[in-house]
């Protein structure tokens, strides 16, 4: 290590300085917005489409939105798609891909960036979140009031979403709780019943309440919740 | 024929009296004008004037040279105002004059009203309207009210003052027969909404005597109202005020009293006493930021609503405020160091005490949201996420280690005119900032960095970074 075998130079330039972007949101229209700024003091931009949307999953790799009628991208493209809400889990390990199940019609399919491909599926019960593993997918469905991942029950909850990795978010009455792949669990207060989760990026959830637009933060050693900002009538 | 003509017209004076017909008028609806015409009771010593009208109803102008009142039973009547004689009255046309009665002494009065269309030489003689006006001037009582009540004015105002609504007032009214003989008023009549009375609707007062009565007044609103005391053959208007009083002081609870900028508060609000009234406004938030560079910050607002102003209500009895419908609102304080405002317009309804309380957020070092470091072929890169809310960033230090965690080299850096150039387009002083750093060499062996980042409020260290 005495002979230092490299040199470091600064190369920092007006490009290397950005607003940071936290996510894209659903707001109470339906539509989608990005969300900039810092996580207590975010600001939503205007809506990327112009259309109610009723699913969105978004990642570092871009996002996945689902209209009554269609599945698209931010970046146009658009595919017929069965009617009714989709269940939308980002494929961290193929960029653009995701499994898509569409709840009304209980098909499942892949979507590979520019279609959608059936695939077989028997879930034996109502399906409530999915998440994209190494080789394939899990899903979370409901079996006597309690919410099973394969042969674990994560116990009652009023919603749930797979996180990426072995983590989840379960949605008990006002609270959201965190379970982490290593059993620790963080509890967070929201202000009324939650009604659903947004995947909004890679980092944070949008948590959809009765009273409110909540985003949870699930970067660990981060967890905080703030509200999001809502949009004026 | 001519003779015979004159006769006729003498003897039939109605065919030249159709051309002026007198008229009284109540307002402005005219009456045609019998032969009598009475004024009815009059309370001795008031005066009571009715308006007439002679209405030229041919087709030619008419002259009047004669308006005169004779009394001919007491001297109570006269004209009181009127256009001069002789006066041309074009077709069609009316001439409008006031005939008034004032008199004290308790009997009956007679008089004629006479309007002329003869030549201006023979005055009222001619052609001739007349009317016989009649009137009967009656006991008057005398009136009066004591306090909180004031009048009756000249204009027979009593005033019952202003009060808060929904409370009530109650003034002692006392009615004084000033004859030598027993009086019976009637009517004793109270109208208008707010106002009440227990009394009947007459009474009889002995000689030199008096009756006292209540009358309240309920005002049912902010708001003024009137109303009508009827004592016998006088009317007298009762006047008074409802208000709202001012909703007592505000008292403010935030969720700390520690607040900084990039946080997220909840707000709400009481009053110091039950409010008297069920009460409505808006609270508006004001931001005034202590750097001197920036303007302002759109992530200081209500989260809600994404709006600066929220609705604020209160119900009467209540102490709780309730804000955009809610018990709390949730405020953001941005990411610039400055005073936030809170102001309370309560319009109408009034606030004792102030209106307005402020937080302030004060220049705090830079805070880091998230920091990371990777690296690629021939380069390192260190992403630092933030805000500065004293918008002052710029200078850094990154410290590089090797594997073992042993210094390799420390670079000092000024990144000020990149971020001022970022921070003018920006509404916040929210940064995604990456430095890069090209490698000669192994790059494998740069096991971490640490990276001080200043501004004018002080210094913050990221954690220790790895790279992959």
């Amino acid at each position: 290590m005495k002979t230092i075998l490299f040199t470091l130079m600064c190369a920092c330039g007006w490009g290397q300085i950005e607003s940071p972007q936290l996510g894209v949101m659903l707001d109470v229209n339906g539509r989608a917005r990005p969300v900039t700024g810092a996580a207590a003091a975010a600001v939503v931009g205007t809506p990327w489409f112009d259309g109610a949307i009723i699913s969105l999953a978004c990642s570092a790799q871009g996002c996945v939105a689902k209209t009554e009628s269609a599945l698209f991208t931010p970046a146009g493209v658009v595919v017929d798609a069965p009617p009714g809400g989709a269940i939308i889990a980002l494929d961290a390990s193929s960029p653009s891909a995701a499994y898509v199940y569409f709840v009304q019609s209980g098909k499942l399919a892949r979507w590979t960036g520019s279609e959608l491909v059936p695939m077989d599926f028997a879930p034996g019960g109502d399906v409530l979140s999915l998440r994209a593993v190494a080789g394939g997918f899990e899903y979370a469905v409901e079996r006597d009031g309690e919410i099973w991942v394969g042969g674990k029950s994560l116990g009652a909850a009023n919603s749930v979403l797979l996180l990426d990795g072995a983590g989840s978010l379960l949605a008990i009455d006002g609270q959201v709780r965190l379970l982490r792949a290593d059993g620790t669990e963080l509890d967070f207060t929201v202000g009324g019943l939650v009604g659903g989760f947004i995947r909004m990026s890679d980092q944070f959830v949008q948590v959809i309440t009765d009273s409110g637009m909540w985003a949870l933060d699930i970067a660990p050693g981060r967890e905080q919740i703030f509200l999001l900002p809502g949009v004026s009538p | 024929m001519k003779v015979r003509l004159l006769c006729l017209l003498a003897l039939v004076p109605g065919m030249l009296e159709a051309q002026v017909v007198l008229y009284s008028l109540n307002g402005i609806a005219p009456s045609a004008l019998g032969s009598v015409y009475g004024y009815g009771q009059v309370a001795a010593g008031d005066s009571m004037i009715v308006r007439f009208r002679a209405l030229n109803t041919g087709t030619a102008s008419v002259t009047i040279t004669c308006l005169s009142v004779k009394n001919t039973t007491g001297a109570g009547f006269s004209i009181v105002n009127s256009s001069s004689t002789p006066f041309v009255v074009a077709a069609g046309q009316p001439m409008d004059f006031f005939v008034g009665f004032s008199a004290t002494a308790i009997t009956s009065y007679a008089a004629t009203l006479q309007v002329g269309t003869g030549t201006a030489t023979d005055a009222c003689g001619g052609t001739i309207e007349s009317a016989i006006l009649l009137a009967t001037v009656v006991p008057a009582p005398i009136l009066s009210v004591a306090t909180p009540c004031t009048g009756p004015d000249a204009n027979r105002t009593i005033s019952f003052g202003r009060i808060t609504q929904a409370t009530q007032q109650s003034c002692t009214f006392s009615i004084l027969n000033p004859f030598p003989q027993a009086l019976t008023v009637s009517p004793l009549l109270v109208t208008g909404a707010s106002f009440t009375t227990t009394s009947g609707n007459a009474v009889t007062i002995a000689a030199g005597q008096s009756a006292s009565f209540t009358i309240q007044f309920s005002p049912a609103s902010g708001s003024a109202f009137t109303g009508t005391l009827t004592v016998g053959t006088r009317t007298y208007t009762l006047a008074g005020t409802g208000f709202s009083p001012p909703l007592s002081a505000l008292v403010w609870n935030f969720d700390s009293t520690k607040i900084g900028s990039g946080e997220q508060h909840t707000l709400s609000l009481q009053l110091s006493a039950p409010a008297t009234v069920s009460a409505a406004g808006t609270m508006t938030l004001t931001f005034i930021p202590s750097v001197k560079a920036v303007t302002a910050d759109a992530a200081v607002r209500f989260v809600a609503t994404s709006t600066r102003v929220a609705s604020f209500a209160v119900t009467v009895g209540a102490t709780a405020i309730t804000l955009n419908a809610q018990p709390n609102i949730v405020f953001s304080t941005g990411t610039t160091a400055g005073t936030i405002t809170f102001t309370v317009d309560s319009g109408i309804y009034g606030l004792s005490g102030s209106p307005s309380t402020s937080v302030t957020t004060a220049p705090a070092a830079v805070v880091l949201a998230s920091s990371a470091a990777t690296s690629r072929a021939n380069q390192l890169d260190v992403v630092i996420s933030g805000f500065d809310n004293t918008y002052s960033i710029g200078g850094m230090t990154f410290s590089f280690v090797d594997r073992s965690g042993a210094a390799i080299a420390s670079i000092l850096a000024d990144f000020t005119t990149d971020f001022q150039t970022f921070f003018k387009g920006q509404t916040g002083s929210s940064f995604l900032m990456r430095a890069s750093f090209p490698v000669t060499g192994d790059v494998s062996q740069v096991g971490g960095v640490t990276v001080v980042l200043n501004n004018s409020a002080g210094v913050v260290t990221t954690p220790s970074l790895k790279f992959p």
